[in-house]
């Protein structure tokens, strides 16, 4: 059984199979003993106490027990903290193996995991597609996470965890670790799906809006390393900014000065040029913060050409299409299907990590082109006394006026960097927490420093006025900005008419989904009727065909990702199927409906996106 | 001391001196004291120091009920209980084994008060067994008394070990078997009382 088991779990994981071979068998702090029903159990050892970790009597009917309190309806993942036996792994097995779910096991005792391969047969479960495995017996910060994140969907995953009790009793560190990873994968996604309920139906239009934009624009991956050692400075629109403002004009032509796009326009007005500019905002009133530059006093149109644009391809088509200067994609971390679809034909242009706001993406950004020292300036996390933001910026206004803007956001205080209480908000808070955790894992060789004289106190950063920082570390003139600029500006798109046809070819199966989805609505009409007159034979017929026409849909599912933000509220719903008949007709005819209208509109945007890539592709053959 | 039993009839020739006596003299007459009233004043889990230091009582009331007739009560309640006690246990197995500990241990610590009930009732069979039951059902009765010390005894241990997994096949293996047995030999006492 041993050999069996190994060899089906080498497959995919011949690391750990070595591992388990080679491992010696020696220090064992456990027994097995035979239950009463013939099947093996375990009984730990710590110290002078002992305890089970299944039943004596009868393991595999207490893993039925233990599985019966999963909810599995529009499940898409299940955690399992511990391995044991394994009894309640292939009773869970079991129950998904038709259900395209996946299982995600953490185990930290190998000797016990080699152990319980010698009695049950868990070939089939390596073997499936969907099984993930974390055997480790140390665990790093974060690996659980990891091991979980790259996994799932990190909007509408739902995961279930579950547990055997028992482990918390011989490693309650490592599982209470490993607990808490799981459940922050899990807050996270909820957070996730309310800003994707909230943006994702603007990304995915805004992505295909931007769609040319994204292939003929150069990635910030070619550009990787090119601050390297030189100081970047990062301008947020924290309330603090009106403080120090003034002071960044020493720094210009000394460091990379990188504005986030809600503070462009208060430096702008204070004359203080930045040399790039980031936006993530898929919001209209990006809008207001980066269009009708030219209308600011003192700004010339050659000055406004030498601006990069930094972005990520979900912001608001407008705001790119009326940029003057170059500009530069910065994909990042999330939910980057399109993007990776793209890339076969246009090729990789790198990812940066996310934390929800551009602050943490102009990290990203900073980081990975190698800049050092950086320095956070307007980064407050925090209000001030009176105000939200730097004054001039959009949406600017004090803490009463915000609470009653944002009434269901929460409030609270928190330690600011000289000790004392300051207010936040919730969101603000999470992005903090997330600055904190990429500083604790960020390069030690480099510096980071908090020059917003003011605001929250960010973890792994040095305090430090902005005066002084500029004194002691934008000494020297650089050239790196206009480095930049000119790759930017000489990037030369490589793609080619493969990509053309296989925009056509998404064309022709969205085409495919538009009819089926209207077929789908006439049965729907048929099956209505044959259920209100109790036409059974007719129930039946129209059923089946039903059900071919949802396979051919499901089948072409890759190519409703375009619109995708369509049918969102369906990815929310985990009891699309259940109910009486006719709420789940009325579902389908919601569904179809939404895939009619969402197959129109791409459908629309891709003609002319096709037609625009042809006439490139004709120039450069000119 | 003018003194009233209520309950059973019991006649009281004697002059007492102090409470204690006369709890005697109720006891001796195969009776269980359920209430002691003194100038009506509820004094029944008074100790006996506590009693002799209320002086002087000019009106005692008691309670009093036969033994026999206070098993046999009790026996009819127990039938009713035993079978909320054991679906009870259920909730409990699947509480510890699916991880909810708070959960079990809170639904156990109700069960252990029951089981200490059943156990003074237990603790009483014995004499009444010879009335109502043949000596066959007297043996299955001691079988059921002697395992349920060895089951109880195991829990105790399994609890004081917070070895959740042998609570659990203790409960649902051991004591609920027991229990089962139990409240067969209680239905039979009650029908032939």
């Amino acid at each position: 059984m041993l050999k069996k088991n190994l060899r089906a779990l080498e497959n995919k994981y011949p690391k750990i199979v070595q591992k388990l071979t080679e491992i010696k068998e020696k220090r064992k702090n456990f027994e097995i003993i035979e239950a009463k029903n013939k099947d093996k159990t375990v009984q730990f050892n710590k110290g002078s106490k002992s305890f089970l970790l299944h039943s004596k009597y009868n393991p595999k009917k207490e893993a039925e027990r233990m599985t019966a309190q999963i909810n599995f309806d529009g499940l898409n993942s299940v955690v399992v903290l511990g391995f044991g036996l394994g009894y309640h792994i292939l009773n869970l097995f079991r129950k998904i193996i038709n259900k395209n779910i996946k299982i995600f096991v953490v185990e930290n005792n190998l000797l016990l995991f080699k152990e319980a391969l010698k009695y049950e047969d868990f070939s089939d479960l390596f073997n499936y597609d969907n099984f993930h495995l974390f055997l480790e017996e140390e665990m790093k910060e974060d690996e659980v996470y990891k091991f979980i994140n790259s996994k799932v969907d990190l909007a509408f995953e739902n995961i279930e965890v579950f547990y055997l009790p028992s482990v918390f009793k011989y490693a309650g560190e490592y599982y209470n670790f490993s607990l808490a990873q799981v459940e922050e994968t899990i807050e996270r996604i909820n957070i996730n799906k309310n800003t994707v309920k909230k943006k994702g139906i603007n990304w995915k239009k805004h992505f295909l809006e931007n769609i040319d934009l994204v292939i003929n624009t150069p990635g910030f991956d070619r550009f990787k390393g090119i601050f390297k050692g030189k100081p970047a400075i990062i301008v947020s629109a924290g309330p603090s900014l009106d403080k120090n403002m003034m002071k960044l004009k020493k720094a210009k032509g000394k460091a990379v000065i990188l504005a986030v796009n809600t503070a462009l326009k208060p430096l702008l007005r204070n004359g203080i040029i930045p040399d790039i500019v980031i936006t993530i905002e898929e919001k209209d009133d990006l809008i207001d913060h980066l269009c009708n530059l030219d209308e600011i006093k003192g700004i010339t149109e050659e000055e406004l050409e030498k601006f990069i644009l930094v972005f990520d391809p979900r912001v608001k088509p407008e705001v790119l299409r009326d940029w003057k200067g170059p500009l530069l994609q910065l994909v990042l971390y999330y939910d980057d299907y399109m993007i990776r679809w793209l890339e076969d034909y246009i090729g990789f242009k790198g990812r940066s990590y996310t934390g929800g706001s551009v602050a943490h993406a102009a990290f990203g950004f900073v980081y990975q082109m190698g800049a050092d020292p950086i320095i956070f300036v307007g980064q407050d996390l925090a209000f001030s006394e009176k105000n939200t933001h730097v004054t001039g910026a959009p949406g600017k206004g004090t803490i009463e006026e915000n609470k009653k803007e944002h009434k269901r956001v929460d409030y609270f205080k928190i330690e600011d960097i000289n000790g004392e209480l300051v207010w936040t908000r919730r969101d603000y808070y999470e992005y903090l927490k997330f600055f904190n955790r990429i500083l604790k894992k960020a390069d030690e060789k480099r510096t980071y420093i908090d020059a917003t004289e003011g605001g929250a106190k960010i973890e792994g950063t040095q305090l430090m006025t902005l005066e002084k920082t500029i004194k002691e570390h934008c000494t020297q003139k650089t050239n790196v900005n206009k480095e930049l600029l000119a790759k930017v500006k000489s990037f030369s798109p490589e793609w080619g008419e493969d990509l053309i046809e296989e925009l056509e070819k998404v064309e022709e199966d969205i085409e495919k989904i538009k009819t089926y989805a209207q077929e789908g609505l006439t049965l729907v009409d048929k099956l209505v009727s044959a259920l209100s007159s109790g036409n059974q034979q007719g129930v039946e017929k129209a059923s089946k065909s039903l059900k071919q026409i949802n396979e051919k849909i499901s089948y072409l599912k890759d190519n409703i990702v375009f619109f995708e933000s369509d049918i969102y509220e369906f990815h929310l719903k985990r009891n699309f199927t259940s109910g009486n008949n006719f709420k789940i007709l009325n579902n389908f005819v919601d569904f179809y409906n939404k895939l009619i209208n969402g197959s129109k509109r791409t459908l629309n945007i891709l003609d002319k996106k096709i037609t625009l890539l042809k006439k490139d592709i004709n120039k450069e053959e000119c | 001391m003018e003194v009233t039993v209520y309950g059973e009839n019991i006649n009281l020739k004697k002059e007492y001196e102090t409470v204690g006596e006369i709890i005697d003299a109720v006891e001796a007459r195969n009776c269980v004291i359920t209430k002691i009233v003194a100038d009506e004043k509820d004094v029944t889990d008074f100790t006996g120091e506590e009693l002799e230091r209320i002086k002087p009582i000019e009106h005692l009331e008691i309670l009093a009920k036969q033994t026999k007739k206070l098993i046999l009560e009790s026996l009819e309640e127990g039938e009713s209980y035993l079978p909320r006690l054991i679906d009870g246990i259920d909730n409990i197995v699947t509480a510890f084994s699916q991880g909810n500990e708070r959960e079990g241990y809170n639904l156990l610590e109700q069960a252990l008060e029951g089981l200490g009930w059943i156990n003074s009732v237990i603790a009483n069979l014995d004499k009444i067994s010879l009335t109502f039951m043949n000596k066959e059902e007297v043996k299955k009765l001691n079988e059921v008394i002697n395992s349920w010390q060895e089951v109880i005894q195991e829990l105790l241990d399994a609890f004081e070990n917070q070895d959740t997994v042998l609570m659990n096949d203790i409960l649902e293996y051991e004591l609920k078997p027991v229990l089962e047995d139990l409240q067969e030999i209680v239905r039979k006492i009650n029908k032939n009382s």
